[in-house]
Formats: structure tokens, sequence, C-alpha cells
């Protein structure tokens, strides 16, 4: 039992890399049962949690417990009304950072602030602000199974930041949208993909066929080693994936690798 | 030779490279099926390739090679089909392109890339195509990539594979794209013509630079790595890329990753870019947003503008910063408002983005505009520096490399001169970007304080050495105590000398001197002049024309000039090789009898005391490389006037005791003669440059590391040019080809070749002499007859060898002195990218030249005599005249191959030995110089000193009556003299012999 408190207290980021994964986590920690709160953990862990389904504002989970039979979770936030999200997108309009991150795919650090401006919370404050039930003959609440699937949720929400804002009512694309029509751009959001344009194929002619102009680029004679040894890697941060740090550990470990050896290589030192 | 090809082949699934080799010589037999692509006639068989392969890259596995044949579309006429890749250039027939058939390697990613790596990127080897040369060149790229980590691990579902993927997100690599695809050679699409060359370029650089990550680290032990569906991706990273298992937590997995790279799909039209706006005069600098094309990234839109179009700009926009805000913090700053369009800078933020953001935004795809005087934050002109000013300077040949000359300095700073006070108030502050005049510019600590001291410890003037001088000018950066010289003016004779160091044809030609018996041709008036330009500045010369322009009578010229101007003070030593000893003193002596030569060599030269009065009486002591070392103690003992290294390649090596003991030699000028192309063998250029200017180029080892590596393995262009800038004063280096010397040289020209013998074929001649004479004077009749053409024929042998003679099988080199001369003339005409005949009446020479010649020169020989058959003569004839990579020597025997053939490809004729007749010697000479020949034909006639060949030469060219007869008599007017006379003509003369011991 200490063992499981142990790895518990050990290995707090197992389920959120991202902070506010992280502050998701916190939120469920904060009310205490710590040994309860362990169970679920591995029961995360280990993949007790068979399903889990993000309809609209409620997630669906089953969950396996000791029981033959595996048990049906649900977990809810209270949904913002249209007039408090109105609210809320005004907000965050009024300062381009938001859009900016949330279009980078990052959820923007004091987001708190747009929602706290109209009394509300993105977060859930108190325990009663989670709604969830579990079929298991557990009364407390919550049970493993819902700390099971309060955790994976965490794991979710570091990989897509926006699952939090349709929990309260909205998608990304639809803030998103809201966003832009404040700009006074009422038009719906396109594809931000260009069309692709189909360039003709370059028939192949006897013109210089054998005949290869110009230099090569002075850079690629004398290749230099970047001025600071960090990578994309860096620049990218963990994966939101469950093992993320020695996964990253590993990869920085091949990219430097791979360096080293492309430089010796540039230098004519196989 | 065999001209290599590759072809990376792009038709999905099938991704690989496609390697294929073609020969001058149609190797297969066309058949004339129309609508089947044939056999491409040029190309080598698997079985001929791989040796082919083996040879070129020694260090690359093949074992594993498959072997491919492929269909390519080739380049063909309609009458001839499918055309050698080398011979298009001369066609007069519409091109078209053919299907044919070609046999070839097949390479997987991996191993093309290994072969990539070995390609030489630069230099002319011939037997490299443009496709080979130019997927190494991607090669390249992908090596850039790997260095700076554009790359990421991605993992695709359907069929569960792990791939590193190409990250080509900045403007540098979107550039590049551009640039290598329109590059791209239509040979490299001869196999998948229907694939874009965008496509065939992206295919590639993906498949390579996946290879050559798996390939470029540890396999991990998978002990060590998460358990799970992460673990089998990880591992298919690093081995094999599919991946077993239909794990289920793999799609998660693939989300969770796309997630993560999401930052990096904003690639669009258009990229969020940034612009550094100084202040006007201190406070606050400006970081504006904007939108920047990528197509054209002079294309800008400014945010007001962005603010009033439509959504798709803003999105872009927006996730722009929000991305390029994670890279640089202080962008957020500028996000608080509702529309944003700029943040501000405090001056250590603003040097902070200049140091270190500028080039991380920019890798990462972001566009980045800096103020000018920012925008190369290394480069002289913008930093704190001195201006420098020549002072009045005189030639002086006691002047040298390492003389000071005065200059004026100023502090400069941004192009604007700096008063001591304007300094101390912009060191004052401690800001690390200052602004001088209308620019900003960095001002940097560490030249702050060498400027600070520089005032501390100089007066007005400075001194600088010629060599630095000559340096700045060549635009070689230099400092003084630590601060760039960004600016520098000569004036008057300095400024004079800059000019004529940089431009040759400044120089005032000089006349023939009085007393020199000859004509000098334009060019070489000119030579003559540089020679005492650069001697009048004590600058060492290295003349380098091609062999048969005459550097030696431009040096004779020069030294009699020297003379004729009383500037001749002391002897002037001049070293060649043995071969050549004699030939300048014959030289010498006929051009300039007033000039006093003295050649030092044999048993019985003068030593000690002796050799320096000797010295001291005569104008030129010549001698040999050899021989220096062997007397270093007493040429040491002479006060030189002069130093010529004749066939100067003979000191490339700087560790060899003999270079050493010339480089301990001083003299008051120093001159190198060269006929090979110097500029184009680093080691030999270091070597000579520093002989003649000591330290001018660095040490050896800088030499190594700034020029030679960059230019020799990686054909880098700027190196090369910065070197010749360097070097360029001190070379004059003319050629045949040159127009205004062409029209300087007859068409053919005619000379002898004087070779000294060994002191092998000294005994051997000897010995054949006094038994000859004897037993001629025993005999008669016909049997006297018999006697002397027999001993013709036996001392020509030993002029040509002594192994010629003896039959001994023995090795050839080092032991005739014609031999010797002809292999240093080879030499030249090989580094000129020349073609030569040699004649011999030998057959039997023939051989023993051929095999020792092409094991000497390291190529194919040519040989032709009665006993070649008649394919075999047309072979020869057919490949010498045509094949672009064919043999560049052809020995023929004097009866087979002196009539008949056409030879135009060469232009350099050798008659290794003599048959007395001229009409049979021009007959042949003019299997080249004929209808065909496009360029100066030169023809040598070799003669050894001291010997009949001498004597019979003379007389040839002194009598006209008795050449006559010798031409309708053949050789035997010589059976028709006495005794005594043949004697006169037989004897050697001993003082000509060569002690070529140890050289």
């Amino acid at each position: 039992m200490s063992d499981l408190v142990k790895t518990g207290t050990d290995t707090p980021k197992v389920f959120a890399s991202q902070w506010w994964a992280q502050r998701w986590i916190d939120v469920l920690e904060s009310f205490g049962w710590t040994q309860r709160l362990a169970r679920g953990r591995n029961y995360a862990r280990n993949g007790n949690v068979l399903l889990m389904d993000f309809q609209g504002s409620q997630v669906i989970a089953r969950v396996q417990g000791t029981a033959p039979q595996p048990y049906d979770v649900s977990l809810g936030l209270d949904r913002f009304g249209d007039e408090q999200w109105e609210e809320v997108i005004e907000t965050l309009a009024d300062r381009a950072i938001f859009a900016a991150k949330l279009l980078a795919g990052e959820m923007p650090q004091n987001i708190e602030e747009a929602f706290t401006a109209s009394g509300l919370s993105l977060f859930p404050f108190t325990k009663w602000d989670i709604h969830s039930q579990c079929s298991c003959p557990d009364s407390a609440n919550p049970c493993k199974h819902i700390a099971a699937v309060y955790y994976l949720m965490g794991e979710r929400f570091d990989q897509d930041p926006f699952v939090l804002f349709a929990l309260r009512g909205r998608t990304r694309a639809e803030i998103i949208q809201r966003l832009r029509e404040l700009r006074g751009n009422a038009r719906t959001a396109v594809d931000t993909e260009a069309p692709v344009k189909t360039v003709p194929v370059p028939p192949l002619t006897v013109e210089h066929f054998w005949e290869l102009d110009g230099d090569l680029d002075p850079s690629l004679v004398v290749i230099a080693p970047p001025p600071s040894q960090e990578t994309v890697i860096d620049f990218l941060g963990a994966p939101p994936i469950e093992t993320a740090e020695p996964t990253v550990n590993h990869l920085k470990s091949v990219y430097s690798q791979v360096r080293d050896r492309a430089i010796a290589a540039s230098l004519g030192g196989e | 030779m065999a001209i290599l090809h590759g072809n990376w082949v792009h038709q999905p699934p099938r991704a690989g490279f496609f390697l294929w080799a073609e020969t001058w010589k149609p190797v297969a037999k066309r058949r004339k099926r129309p609508e089947e692509p044939v056999a491409y006639p040029f190309a080598l068989s698997t079985a001929d390739l791989v040796p082919v392969v083996a040879g070129q890259f020694p260090s690359l596995p093949l074992k594993s090679l498959e072997s491919a044949t492929e269909t390519l579309l080739l380049p063909a006429t309609k009458s001839e089909g499918v055309l050698y890749s080398a011979s298009l250039s001369s066609e007069d027939e519409p091109l078209v392109l053919e299907a044919s058939l070609v046999e070839g390697l097949w390479l997987d990613a991996a191993q093309t890339f290994e072969l990539l790596l070995r390609v030489p990127l630069g230099g002319a080897d011939t037997s490299i195509g443009s496709d080979l040369r130019y997927w190494s060149q991607c090669a390249r790229w992908v090596l850039d990539l790997l260095v700076r980590a554009k790359y990421l691990p991605g993992l695709e579902l359907t069929p569960p594979t792990a791939r590193w993927v190409p990250l080509l997100d900045s403007a540098v690599d979107q550039a590049r794209l551009k640039d290598f695809a329109a590059r791209l050679p239509g040979a490299c699409r001869a196999v998948s013509p229907t694939v874009a060359p965008v496509e065939m370029l992206r295919s590639f650089l993906e498949s390579a630079l996946d290879a050559r990550v798996r390939s470029g680290h540890e396999s991990p032990d998978p002990r060590t790595l998460p358990a799970g569906a992460v673990r089998t991706w990880l591992l298919a990273l690093s081995g094999d890329p599919v991946l077993k298992t239909a794990d289920p937590e793999l799609a998660p997995l693939a989300e969770a990753l796309s997630t993560w790279r999401s930052p990096l799909n904003y690639q669009t039209r258009s990229r969020t870019g940034f612009r550094l706006v100084p202040p006007e005069k201190s406070g606050e600098w400006m970081l504006e947003f904007l939108l920047q094309s990528s197509e054209d990234p002079e294309r800008l839109m400014d945010a007001r503008t962005i603010w009033m179009t439509d959504g798709d700009h803003q999105e872009t926009f927006l996730a722009g910063l929000g991305l390029a805000s994670r890279l640089y913090a202080p962008i957020e700053r500028g996000l608080l408002t509702r529309q944003p369009s700029h943040c501000t800078l405090n001056t250590a933020e603003a040097f902070q983005f200049l140091k270190a953001a500028t080039w991380r935004l920019r890798d990462s795809g972001f566009g980045v505009l800096l103020p000018a005087s920012l925008s190369e934050m290394g480069s002289l002109s913008n930093r704190l520096g001195l201006k420098l000013e020549s002072g009045a300077v005189k030639p002086n040949n006691a002047l040298g490399m390492q003389s000071l000359l005065n200059f004026r300095w100023e502090l400069s700073l941004a192009g604007q001169a700096l008063s001591r006070e304007d300094f101390e108030r912009l060191a004052a502050s401690a800001d690390p970007l200052v602004k001088v005049g209308n620019a900003w510019v960095e001002l940097r600590p560490q030249d702050v304080r060498a400027a600070k001291k520089f005032f501390e410890t100089r007066q007005d003037q400075v001194g600088l050495s010629l060599e630095h001088v000559l340096r700045l000018s060549f635009g070689d950066a230099q400092t003084i105590s630590g601060l760039p010289i960004v600016n520098f003016d000569s004036s008057g004779p300095l400024k004079q000398l800059l000019e004529n160091l940089t431009d040759h044809r400044k120089l005032t030609p000089i006349d023939e001197p009085p007393g020199f018996r000859g004509t000098l041709r334009p060019y070489q008036k000119l030579g003559v002049g540089w020679l005492d330009f650069l001697q009048q500045w004590g600058l060492g010369a290295c003349l380098a024309d091609d062999m048969g322009l005459g550097k030696t009578i431009e040096l004779i010229a020069f030294l009699l000039h020297l003379k004729s101007q009383d500037r001749l003070d002391g002897p002037t030593l001049l070293i060649c090789p043995t071969s050549v000893m004699g030939n300048w003193e014959r030289e010498v002596k006929k051009f300039a009898p007033e000039l006093g030569v003295h050649v030092h060599h044999g048993t019985r030269r003068p030593k000690g005391r002796n050799f320096v009065e000797t010295a001291q009486k005569k104008q030129i002591i010549i001698s040999s490389y050899a021989l220096v070392q062997r007397d270093s103690k007493d040429l040491k003992r002479v006060e030189w006037m002069g130093m010529v290294l004749d066939e100067a390649q003979n000191i490339k090596n700087p560790d060899a005791k003999q270079t050493q003991a010339i480089r301990e030699l001083s003299a008051r000028f120093r001159i190198a003669l060269t006929g090979t192309p110097v500029e184009n063998r680093l080691g030999e250029l270091w070597s000579i440059l520093d002989y003649l200017n000591p330290g001018y180029l660095g040490a050896r080892n800088f030499f190594q590391r700034r020029f030679a590596v960059p230019i020799e393995k990686y054909g880098d262009r700027s190196s090369l040019n910065a070197l010749r800038m360097l070097v360029q004063p001190f070379i004059l280096r003319r050629l045949k080809s040159d127009p205004q010397v062409i029209q300087d040289l007859p068409e053919k020209r005619e000379s002898n070749v004087f070779c000294p013998l060994t002191p092998e074929q000294a005994a051997l001649y000897e010995r054949v002499v006094t038994d000859s004479l004897a037993r001629i004077e025993e005999s008669t009749g016909i049997q006297r007859r018999g006697v002397v053409l027999a001993t013709l024929v036996k001392l020509k042998q030993i002029c040509n060898h002594p192994s010629h003679f003896l039959g001994d099988g023995g090795t050839l080199p080092e032991r005739s002195g014609k031999l010797r001369r002809l292999e240093e003339m080879l030499e030249e005409v090989l580094a000129e990218d020349e073609r030569a005949l040699i004649f011999t009446q030998f057959a039997e020479w023939g051989h023993l030249l051929q095999a020792h010649l092409s094991k000497q020169l390291g190529a194919e020989v040519f040989f032709l005599y009665g006993g070649s058959s008649k394919n075999q003569r047309e072979a020869m004839v057919d490949r010498f005249q045509r094949d672009p990579q064919g043999p560049r020597i052809f020995i023929l025997s004097l009866k087979a191959g002196g009539v008949g053939l056409n030879l135009t490809r060469a232009n350099h004729v050798f008659h290794f030995d003599r048959w007395w007749n001229p009409a049979v010697e021009n007959q042949a000479t003019d299997r080249v110089f004929r209808i065909g020949q496009t360029k100066n034909v030169q023809v040598f006639k070799f003669v050894c000193t001291g010997t009949l060949e001498e004597r019979i030469n003379d007389l040839i060219e002194s009598k006209k009556a008795l050449a006559e007869q010798v031409v309708s008599a053949g050789e035997n007017w010589l059976s028709e003299m006495s005794t005594d006379q043949l004697r006169q003509l037989l004897v050697l003369d001993r003082s000509e012999i060569v002690d070529t011991e140890g050289d």
C-alpha cells in the first residue's frame, strides 16, 4: 500500500505534460483522498478504462473494476450559456494573444483570466463543479473508477487542450470562428490549406540533358554547425504522450548522435 | 575510362538508385527493331561495371549490390540512334529522346548515400556524370539538414511505418528546394520522365535522410525505452521501419504525434515576419509584425493592412505570432491588444534578438528583416576598426615582404571616422548597439578594449609590413592589435605597386637588353618586365608559362637586363634538374654570351674557397637540386644576388631535405620557374610561394585547413577565389592558347632537347667506343661497314637507355638522361591536358617505354609498331582521335607510324632517338602537323650531350651541304669515314657527364 502512495507522489506528471493538463490533475488532487486517487491512477495506467467517449460536454466511460461487469462512468462540467460564452469570447478578442496561441495549438497561459473576468472558471474549482456518476457499489465520490477516468482525461487534454472548451460547451472551431467575426470578418473560415494547384510536370527534353548548371551553395560546401544545440524537439516540447520524458530523452540522444556523425561526414571523416 | 551515371528512381513503392556507366566505344551491337527499346550500346555490362565502381570508390562495400536493367530515355539522332553522352556537342542533326535498355546496379537509400558521400563535389573528374554529381550535391544538403536537426520522427498508419521526415520550413531550405529542382539535369529524369523534378528531389531527400538518420545512431537497448506502442515506434525508427504489431494504441499515438507536430504545419503562401526598427536617437526599439510572401520575400504586408483584409491573412498572421512567441517571448508583450502591430524592445533585448532570436526564427520558417547596418553583424564594414592611409614609399629591392611601411591611421565605425572624443563618448555608454551617423551598429566590447589600447600605445602613424599590405589589398582580412582594418587607401608608388600586381597588363614590357642575341616575342618582353618589377620591390616571382613559351629566354634576358642597368652585383644561383643543366648552359651561351656561366657539378667541381672564387667571377652558377643539399656549406658562403629554381615543382615536398637545404640559402631575389599549372596543385603552390615569399600564405597546416581542404575536397569556389586573389600577383602564367600569346607564336616550333648521359650510360658508351674502334681498325670492306653500322646502333641504344642496350630487363627509372627529361616534359603535357606522340626507331625500346610510362604516369599508353595488326592500329588511332578519355600518349615506331596516320589530336611530338634524316622526321611530325590540327605544334628532338648524337646534330645544323649529303645517303656516309674521323665523332666528351647520384 505504501508503495503505491510512493509511486503516486514521485510521478505526478505521468498523465500531464502540458500546464493545462497538469492544472486539471491538480484540481483533482487538491480534493484529498490520496489513496483512492492512487488506486484510480493505477487503474488508468493498467488499462482498466475500456472506453472513453466525449459526447459534447459529457464524458462517457466504461471502467473494469473488481466485478466481472465493467462499470459505467459519466463525468461532466457545467456548460456555460451562450451569453456567458459571448462575454468570454469578447474578452478573448480584446487581446490577440488568445487567438494567436489558440491558432498555434496552445492553451494561452492566462486563459483563465478571460473567464474570471465574467465571473466564470474554465477549470473546475471545487469538487462540486465536477458532475460524476459511477455504477459501482462504492458510495464515495470520486470512486477509484471516476478517478481513473479523470486521470485519462488529463492525458487527453494534453493531446487536445480544446476538449476542455468542449466540456464547457464550445468547440475550438466555434471559438475561433466567433473571434474572427468579432474582428469584423463575418465570412466563415475556409480551409486554411491553399487550393492544390496542379502544376503540369515539365516534359523531359534533350536540351542541357547532360548538363549541371551552377555551383554548389558555399554553405553546403563548408557545413557549419548551428549556433545553438537546441533542436526542433526543444521547440516542440514534450509530445503529449504518457511517456513523454523518456521518449524525448531518447530522441535527443538520436539527434545529437546523428548531428555529430553528419558533421564528421561533412568534413570527410566518415 | 568510363563515365559513371546515377538515377534516383521514384516509382512508388519502388525507390532506389540505379548506378550505371557508359564507355566511349559501343559495347553491344545496335539492334534495329523499331517500337522496342534497344540496348544502349555504350553502357557497360554489370560485370564490367563492378570493377569500375570499385576502382572509383575503393572503400565502398559492393558485395550486396543487385544488378538491374532499366529503361532510360536518352538523347539520340534519327540516323545514329542513341549517342554517347560526351559526344553530343558536335552533332548537327536534331536530337530526340529514345528509350534504351541499360544494365546497372541497384542501390537502396543507405547504399546510395554511402556512394554519394564518396563522389568528389568539385573538380573536373570527367568520369563522374553530371547526374551523379547532382545527387552528390543533394546528399550534401541532406547532411546539412542533419547537422541543423531539420527533421522529425513520424508515424504512418497504413501500413504502420516509422520514418524520419525532413523539415523544409525555413526560408533557406525553401529557396534551396526551388534552386535544386530548377538545376536538376535532364539526365536525372531518364528513368522516370513523368515525375516532376521537385517530386523526384523530395523523394530522394526523404529516403536519403531517413536512411542516414537510421545509420547515424546506435540502435537503442529496448529495455531503456518506454513500454508499449511508443517502444515499438521508437525501435522502428532505428531498425526496420515497418511496425509488425497491430497495436490498437498506435492510432492514438499517431494522433498525439500529429498534435505535437501541428505547430510546424503552418506552411502557407505567406509567413509571419518581423522587422526590427531602431529608435530615432535613443530609447525603445520596435519589432514590427508583418506578413511576408513565401514566393517573393520582397512582398510584405504590414499589420495595419492585415487588420483591414480578410480572415485568412489574419489567421496566418496570428498563428505565426503565437508560434513565434514560443521562440522569442517578448513578442507576447505585443499581443495584449486587439489588433497587435508590434512590440517594443529595450536595447539589450534588441541586441539579444539580433544575436540569438534572428537565427532561431529564420530557421523555423519566419521572416526577419533587419536594418542594413545590422543585418550582417560580423561584417567588417560595420565594425569598429582602423582606416589606413599610406605615406610615401619608394621601390627598393632591399624592401621585401617583411619591411614596415608607415600609415596614417584613424578610428572608424560603420564607415565614419571617429575622433578620440567621439570614441570615448561611445565607449562610455555601455550599450552594445550604438548609432553612428544614420546607422545603428554593434559595438563589440573586445573592439572597444582593443581601440582603447591602441590610443594609448600609438602615435599618429602605424607600421605595416608589405606582406600585411598586400594581403589586405587582395581581400584577406587583417587586424592590427586585434582591431580590424576596415578601410585602406594607398597612394603614389604603393598604389602603383598594387595596381601592377593585380593587373599584369599594366606593366612596362622590356625590350631585348644590349648584348642579347635573339629576339623576344611581345609576351616575353612583358614577362621580363614583370620579373624586373617584382625584383625592384624585393618580391619573389613564379614564372609559370606553358612549356615551350620560353621561360629560359625570359630569365636570361632579365639577368642581362639587370647587368645592363648595373644592378647585377653578384652571382645568381640557378638550380635545375640534372637533365636540363646542359640545356641551360647552351641557352645562356647562345642568347647572352656576355653572361659568365659556370656549371657546378661532377666530381671535379670546385669546393670551399675555390668555389666561392669561381662563383664571384661569374654571373650565373648552374647546379642541380641534389647538389644543393650536398654542397650547402659552400653554397651558403657565397653572397647570392639571386636564386632561380627551374622546374620548381621539385620543392613541392617541404619536408624533403633537398627543399630545406634550398630554403636555407639566402639571396636578394628569388624566382621560381615551372611549366606545371601550379595554381591547381595546392601543396606545390604553397611550397613554392612559401619559398618565394616566406610566410605569405601562412603556415602549412593553416593553409591546408583554410584553402586546400575546402578547395580540393569540396570544390569550394569562394576559397578558391580568395586564394587566387592572394597568389595571382606572384604568378605569371601564360598559356599557349591565350589570344595575346597565340598570335606571337609560329604554328610549328622545333627545338633540340639536350640531355646528359648518366654515369652508367657513359661507362657503357666508352666501352663500346673503345671496343668498336679497335675492331674497325682490324677490319675492312663490307665487314668494316657492318661493324660501323652495328656500333652506331649500339651507341644509340645506350643513349636511349642502358637497359635498351643490355637487354637485361632491369629497372628503367634513373638510368637514362633522356628518359628523365621525357618524363618531366610529359608530365607538363598531361598537366596541360594535351596529347603527345613519341617516335623511336627501335620497336624493343617502344615496348620498354610503353610499359614504363604507363606505370609511371598511371595511365594507358599506346604503342604502334610493325607487329601491330591492322585492327589494332585502327582501334588505337580511332581511340586516340575520338575517345574523350582515351590515352594521351602515343608511342610509334618511326617505320610503322611515320606515314599515313592522322593523329592531329596531339600537339607535341618527341623524337626520342634520331634517324639523322630531317625528311623522315618531318614526315613523322606531319602525323600531327597537318589539316585538322587546331593548336600550335611543338617538336622536341632529343640529343645526348657529348655523344655522337650531339656531334651529328651540330653537323646537320651548321653545315647545310653535309646535311644534304646525310639526307641523301642515310647513315651510310658514316661508314665511309676514316677511323680517325670516326674516333672524333664517337668519342665521349667526359665533361658532359652528369653525376646524378642521389638526384
